[in-house]
């Protein structure tokens, strides 16, 4: 018996697929006599295309929703006196094959259960790959279909089985099914009432299944925003997402609602990270604005959910195992993060490999491909990466050395001070204090910000679980790995650059090893110099990042413009200079580029990233220049942070990248010099090098403006900050050792291999060199600072800031000299506030009198100005202790040592000097930088290929 | 043809390749260039020397004095001063008249203190004499450190330590003692307390016992003190006590000129004390008219650290002095104290440093009859650092110039001045030089030797700024 099927094809502007579907109707076996062909306003020749076709169209308006349309449309069935038993929906997108019906007939007929059939979906207009075969609903409310994006249809899904649901383009279902169930939910308009429907048609006990040998050929016109109606908007995302949340809300169990809308909620916050990630804010956006646009308006879920449970014969429960796995959300996610990391190590592109292939893309004749070496053969499956890694003599030096590095470095991972380094404060949270509060209760109250370090050293404490001490910990102990790792990254590229076979691996390993161990053999590691350290460690990575400027695509230039900013910002928070330095060199290159490259400068990607580079560190560090500068403490911005004295460095010591007697011998030093001289003279790579030694003169250059500059602070004078410059120049010379190393290994002439084979054996000496050094070096950072005071009053004064302890230093002959000490002493970071504060003219008359002609007024400063103790440390200038012997408001205070004294102020404490005003003008810079940050950091993540399902 | 295009493109890869060349010189050289423009500024100099302000308040402590000779002679040498100071300690202070260019007077036989404020301050100068007794004593002001060397705690060669404590609250001494073998264990001398306005006198003897000679470094730990030494010199059956007053050193220095020798001949004993941790080398020379020169007899001293050394210098000095020697300077290659000891004709008298001075320096000393069996000879003597002229002025109590004597002087030898017994005031003004100098009053009852040290006329206001922590 010949069932009779009615069919049902809803239209809105769909006049570019609807002759085919027509066709493909009029194809069908059986043939299709009763056809309602319904109308949503369409705008173009929908209408008449139909009417030619199928005789009547029912014209709706524009704004009515597919749901009401398919209502009208078995309305009209109704008036028409027609009672088919079959109900075939049909989208004006939705080409049946010529089979298609009869398959399902055949297979309703097959499973007399079965009240609602869905085909095979195949994408239109490849015609080939798989679309849809049933879908369900994961627990966060993602539309599940089980097949891979863009899967070619090969038979492996062609058995006919239960599911959820199927779409509504070629839905065949029982017209008494259709209509027992009230249709599709009028609250879901456009996307997602198959879903919904599936799934009260399985709670109501209905069987659905799909048939694989119905092929329906689907064109997705609505969900890829091709049809855009007044339904959908300009915001599909936004549409289908609260269908999902809505049909989940709508159909779950009763008991386990409470949980769902949790979870939904948290859900949501997760997907919005994971869209800003992926820099799209508009579906971040319409996440959000879907959960909300659900949760404000409950009323509809309630009665959504009402209207369920009261139609007979629901059990939620039936459709359970239709639903899909509970795992499959956190599937997805991890599939993002893979996503992500294998887009950010993404090792076969890098800038070589993409300026080769634009090249070649532009003269195929000179492209040549790279020889494949063994390592990146991934052919050798025998053997394990065990096995694989203790035959690679590369990979275990690599790692002799690492292992000898965190050896050496054992001292960091106690706790670390002396030299240029104060210790670290006591919690995580005193850093975030001082970098939040706009007044410090430091010496006698100062206003000068807290240095630009502070706040990514707080941000790394909290990460370690709020603890200081292992955060200078891990900045001093993993810097010689994690620089090594940056520039073995950094040479690999640049060696690829140079000449298309790369380097080879050993000169990457000398040339990474000796820039990893810079910090360490100038001095600055071991005396604690974390600024110079930290420069040290991040200029390869802004190397490699810098080199994205080089990228034949623009969008990646300004990529690497936000990366070389964000971490010239995090380097130049360490040691502003570097800022300098960048500016003087972005100014080369460019200037460079322009005369070279005429009319590359009319670019803006080509000039506009590394503008971008260097107004992102001036926007990321305003918090601390701009009030550094309002509060005349602009000496900041060109001296090196930490501790005074700072070292200086003389000419021999720049050539040989020591600080001022510290460090290494400068034999090795020189050594590296004399090589980086050499590496001019292979021809093959002369042109690098030379542009490492351009780089080389700019930063002499800078380095020749800045020893003009002497600070005169108010405890010392001192010179500009050369720290970073003796770094950069540094690296300027293992770059160009290393190009040059990859041009002398071209050579073939046999004198010239026996001075190759010299020199490769000198170079060796210079990282061997540093290590053995390093090993043996007693670093001044493991000391410890002494504290001359008792110990009693260091517990007193913790108590709180007005509790300070005056210290006298000197003599009457060679004067005298004070400090205050408050809290737990100086401590990482506030030393660079008290260097730059200016000097309290009041307050150093107040002691001037309190230590010659003492009088109540001088005891009242001390009281009023917090101090609780006066201190001179052995040894003491008798003259001085007579006199505060002979002051009334002192009295005597005993200490260890006999040669120290000490008195206490006989007043009551008062903070009061210690609170100073709210500045807002760093307040809203601080704000300012938060923000800017994060939008940084979303810039900056790397391009995505999210695999996606259909 | 195909030449010429040749050569054109061989000389345009010639140039190119010439600039490459030119560059890789260029780019180096300049580089350096650029490196050898870079020259760290000099670390500061780290000295301020304090300001000078004028004095308010001066205190001068006075040792306590010998049998029969209770009087403390004051006079104050800045100009046109008529006012009164306080003499005594804690409440027996009484208000004494004192005035420019006069010399007063008042009996207190204990130790005491000479306080000036406002006008009287400044200049303020004080002594004791030893009556009978050929011995005198400068009032000096307390400080913070005293070094004595030479002192004894024997039976025939005994010192008493007197500390004098002139404000209210109490003060506390560290005594650390130096002897032949090292620094010698004295506990009770550690954190001696004198209460206020008191004064405590130590006998060193019956604290410590020692046969030999040691020297003394007195630091205050708390308050101000005063430290006075009076050595007494006692050969045991032969000739009777003999008492003076051991001036102190103010620090250990490398060079030490000790002037004044008694004349005669007696027996002369050198101590040199080296507080630091190093052994030091120490030549002597002796000082004349003439010349500065190493006497033959006298070797090096080798004086091992935290040690004192005594030497028996009686023939070389005696001779010496025969021949007109006026002291001895004592050079070593590290700090050391030093004084020497002569005890002639039964008297004991000290020669020991003084410090330089360049301004004008007042004395006072007792009279002395410039006739008869205890007659008395007076002289200044002194060395000078440089060339220039010495203005020696001897005056009366009553501030009558008895004698004006103008001296020129340099380098590298010493001057004797001769001034009238009657003198009670001797003022040495120097000028384009600084001079070391002494008064020796020398009589057959025997010799006293006062240095000169330059009055207190301003105080010090020292340097203060902010420091490094």
């Amino acid at each position: 018996m010949v069932s009779s099927v009615a069919v049902l094809l809803v239209s809105h502007d769909g006049d570019r697929w609807l002759p085919a579907v027509i066709d493909g109707l009029r194809a069908q076996q059986p043939g299709v006599e009763a056809v309602v062909a319904v109308d949503t306003g369409s705008k173009d020749r929908s209408v008449l295309l139909l009417e030619q076709a199928f005789g009547e169209v029912l014209t709706l308006s524009g704004a009515t929703s597919y749901p009401a349309a398919v209502a009208a449309g078995l309305e009209r069935l109704r008036e028409r006196g027609e009672r088919p038993e079959w109900v075939w929906l049909l989208h004006d997108d939705a080409n049946p094959a010529p089979g298609a019906l009869a398959a399902l007939l055949d297979a309703a007929a097959a499973d007399p259960n079965a009240d609602i059939l869905g085909p095979k979906l195949r994408e239109w207009p490849s015609l080939k790959r798989l679309l849809e075969l049933g879908v369900t609903i994961s627990g966060t409310g993602r539309r599940e279909t089980g097949l891979e994006r863009g899967e070619y249809d090969q038979g492996q899904h062609d058995e006919v089985r239960e599911v959820l649901a199927v779409n509504t383009a070629g839905m065949l279902v029982r017209r008494t099914v259709l209509e027992s169930l009230g249709g599709l939910d009028e609250q879901l308009p456009i996307f997602g009432n198959d879903l919904d429907f599936g799934w009260r048609a399985a709670s109501a006990g209905h069987r659905t299944i799909v048939v694989p040998d119905a092929v329906v050929f689907h064109a997705e016109a609505a969900h890829r925003g091709v049809r855009r109606t007044p339904l959908t908007g300009r915001h599909t995302h936004y549409q289908e997402r609260r269908a999902a949340l809505f049909t989940l809300l709508a159909n779950v169990p009763g008991r386990r609602l409470p949980w769902l809308t949790v979870r939904l909620a948290f859900g949501t916050v997760l997907r919005m990270i994971g869209f800003l990630l992926v820099r799209s804010l508009g579906e971040a956006l319409d996440d959000l604005a879907a959960l909300l646009s659900i949760y404000s308006h409950p009323g509809e879920v309630r009665a959504a959910r009402r209207a369920r449970q009261q139609r007979a014969g629901t059990d939620p429960g039936r459709a359970r195992h239709l639903l899909a796995p509970w795992w499959v959300p956190y599937r997805h996610g991890l599939d993002f993060l893979g996503d992500l990391a294998a887009a950010a190590t993404n090792q076969a592109q890098d800038v070589a490999e993409r300026r080769r292939a634009a090249a070649a893309e532009r003269a195929p004749a000179s492209y040549a491909p790279r020889p494949r070496t063994d390592d990146e053969d991934m052919i050798a499956a025998d053997s394990g990466l065990l096995a694989r890694f203790l035959t690679n003599p590369v990979a275990l030096t690599v790692a002799l050395v690492v292992v000898v590095a965190l050896a050496a470095a054992w001292p960091a991972f106690g706790s670390l001070a002396g030299g240029g380094l104060s210790p670290a404060p006591a919690a995580g949270g005193d850093w975030w204090r001082l970098q939040v509060e706009t007044w410090h209760p430091l010496g006698t109250g100062t206003a000068v910000p807290a240095p630009a370090y502070v706040l990514p050293m707080a941000l790394l404490a909290t990460l370690l679980g709020g603890s200081t001490g292992a955060a200078l910990s891990v900045v001093f102990g993993l810097c010689v790995p994690f620089a090594m790792w940056g520039a073995w990254r950094f040479l690999r590229v640049v060696g690829r650059l140079v000449v298309f076979t790369g380097a080879p691996r050993w000169v990457l390993v000398w040339g990474s090893v000796t820039w990893a161990l810079v910090p360490v053999v100038c001095g600055a590691w071991g005396d604690g110099r974390m600024g110079v350290v930290v420069v040290a460690t991040l200029l390869p990575w802004l190397a490699h990042a810098a080199l994205g400027f080089a990228d034949p695509d623009g969008v990646r230039r300004w990529r690497a413009g936000w990366r070389v900013g964000l971490l010239l910002a995090l380097a130049a928070s360490f040691a502003p200079v570097l800022w300098f330095l960048a500016l003087a060199l972005a100014l080369v290159v460019v200037a460079a580029a322009a005369l070279v490259v005429r009319g590359a400068i009319r670019d803006r990607s080509v000039w506009g990233p590394p503008a971008v580079a260097l107004s992102v560190p001036l926007l990321l560090l305003a918090p601390w220049w701009i009030p550094a500068i309002q509060r005349k403490a602009a000496e900041g911005l060109l001296l090196d942070t930490g501790r005074l004295p700072a070292p200086t460095a003389d000419t021999l010591d720049l050539v040989t990248g020591r600080l001022d007697g510290l460090g290494a011998p400068w034999e090795l030093g020189a050594v590296l010099a004399l090589l980086a001289l050499l590496a001019l003279l292979p021809r093959p790579t002369r042109i690098p090098v030379l542009v490492c030694w351009v780089v080389a003169l700019v930063t002499s250059v800078v380095a020749a403006l800045l020893g003009i500059a002497t600070f005169a602070l108010a405890a010392t004078v001192t010179d500009a900050g050369l720290g970073a410059v003796v770094v950069v120049l540094q690296g300027t010379f293992v770059v160009a050792a290393t190009i040059g190393a990859v041009g002398l290994g071209v050579e073939t002439v046999p004198w010239r291999r026996v001075l190759a084979a010299v020199v490769v054996v000198v170079a060796a000496a210079v990282p061997v060199g540093g290590l053995a050094w390093w090993l043996s070096s007693d670093p001044v950072v493991d000391d410890g600072i002494d504290t001359d005071i008792p110990a009693y009053m260091i517990q007193s004064s913790e108590q709180g800031p007005e509790h300070g302890i005056l210290v006298l230093r000197g003599t009457v002959e060679d004067g005298l000299t004070y400090t205050i000490r408050r809290g737990d002493g100086i401590t990482t970071g506030e030393d660079e506030v008290l260097n730059l504060t200016t000097e309290d003219a009041d307050f150093t008359t107040g002691v001037q009198e309190l230590v010659s002609r003492p009088t109540a007024e001088a005891v009242d400063l001390l009281a009023r100005s917090g101090i609780e103790y006066v201190v001179l440390p052995a040894p003491a200038d008798g003259d001085v202790a007579a006199v505060l012997d002979a002051t009334s408001g002192l009295t005597q205070a005993s200490a260890e040592e006999r040669t120290t004294r000490a008195w206490q102020v006989d007043r009551p404490l008062d903070g009061g000097l210690l609170e100073g005003p709210v500045s807002w003008l760093r307040v809203v810079l601080l704000v300012l930088q938060a923000a800017a940050i994060l939008v940084v950091l979303v810039l900056c993540a790397p391009t995505t290929n999210p695999r996606r399902q259909a | 043809m195909s030449s010429a295009g040749g050569g054109r493109r061989s000389a345009q890869r010639r140039s190119g390749l010439n600039l490459m060349v030119a560059l890789a010189v260029v780019l180096p050289l300049a580089s350096a260039a650029a490196l050898l423009l870079v020259r760290p500024s000099d670390p500061a100099d780290a000295t301020h020397p304090p300001a000078s302000t004028p004095l308010t308040a001066a205190t001068l402590t006075c040792p306590s004095a010998l049998p029969d000779a209770p009087g403390v002679a004051l006079t104050t040498t800045a100009d046109g001063v008529d006012g009164r100071v306080e003499v005594g300690l804690g409440e027996d202070a009484r208000e004494v008249p004192v005035s420019t260019g006069r010399v007063s007077s008042v009996d207190d036989p204990d130790a005491t203190t000479v306080t000036g404020s406002g006008d009287t301050a400044p200049g303020l100068v004080a002594s004791r004499s030893g009556g009978d007794e050929a011995a005198v004593a400068a009032c000096r002001p307390p400080a913070a450190v005293h070094w004595f060397t030479g002192v004894g705690a024997g039976p025939s060669h005994d010192s008493v330590l007197e500390l004098t404590n002139p404000d209210a609250g109490t003060a506390v001494a560290d005594v650390t003692f130096y002897g032949r073998a090292g620094v010698v264990d004295a506990p009770r001398l550690r954190g001696v307390s004198v209460s206020g306005g008191r004064s405590v006198r130590l006998d060193l003897g019956s604290i410590v016992p020692r046969p030999e000679e040691l020297a003394l470094q007195v630091v205050t730990a708390r308050g101000r003190l005063g430290a006075s030494v009076l050595d007494r010199v006692d050969r045991v059956g032969s000739a009777p006590l003999t008492q003076d007053w051991l001036s102190p050193q103010q620090e250990p220095t490398l060079q030490t000129m000790l002037l004044g020798l008694a004349p005669g001949s007696g027996r002369r004993t050198l101590t040199v004390a080296n507080p630091g941790s190093d052994e030091v080398r120490v030549q002597v020379r002796v000082v004349d008219t003439e010349s500065v020169f190493a006497p033959a007899g006298l070797d090096e001293l080798r004086v091992p650290p935290q040690s004192v050394v005594s030497v028996p210098v009686t023939a070389v000095v005696d001779e010496a002095v025969g021949d007109g020697a006026l002291g001895v300077q004592v050079t070593g290659t590290h700090p050391v104290t030093a004084s020497l000891r002569s005890v002639v004709r039964g008297d004991v008298s000290h020669a020991v440093a003084s410090t330089a001075y360049s301004t004008a320096t007042t004395v006072l000393v007792p009279e002395a009859p410039a006739q008869g069996p205890r007659k008395a000879e007076r002289r200044v003597v002194l060395t000078a650092s440089g060339a220039g002229t010495v203005t020696v002025l001897a005056a009366d109590a009553d501030g009558k110039e008895l004698r004006t004597t103008e001296v020129e002087v340099e380098r590298g030898r010493g001057f004797a001045v001769p001034v009238p017994p009657a003198a009670q005031q001797v003022t040495v003004t120097p000028s384009r030089t600084t001079v070391t100098g002494a008064v020796l009053t020398s009589s057959s009852g025997g010799a006293a030797v006062l240095p000169m040290t330059a009055p207190v006329t301003n105080g010090l206001v020292p340097d203060v700024r902010p420091g490094l922590p």
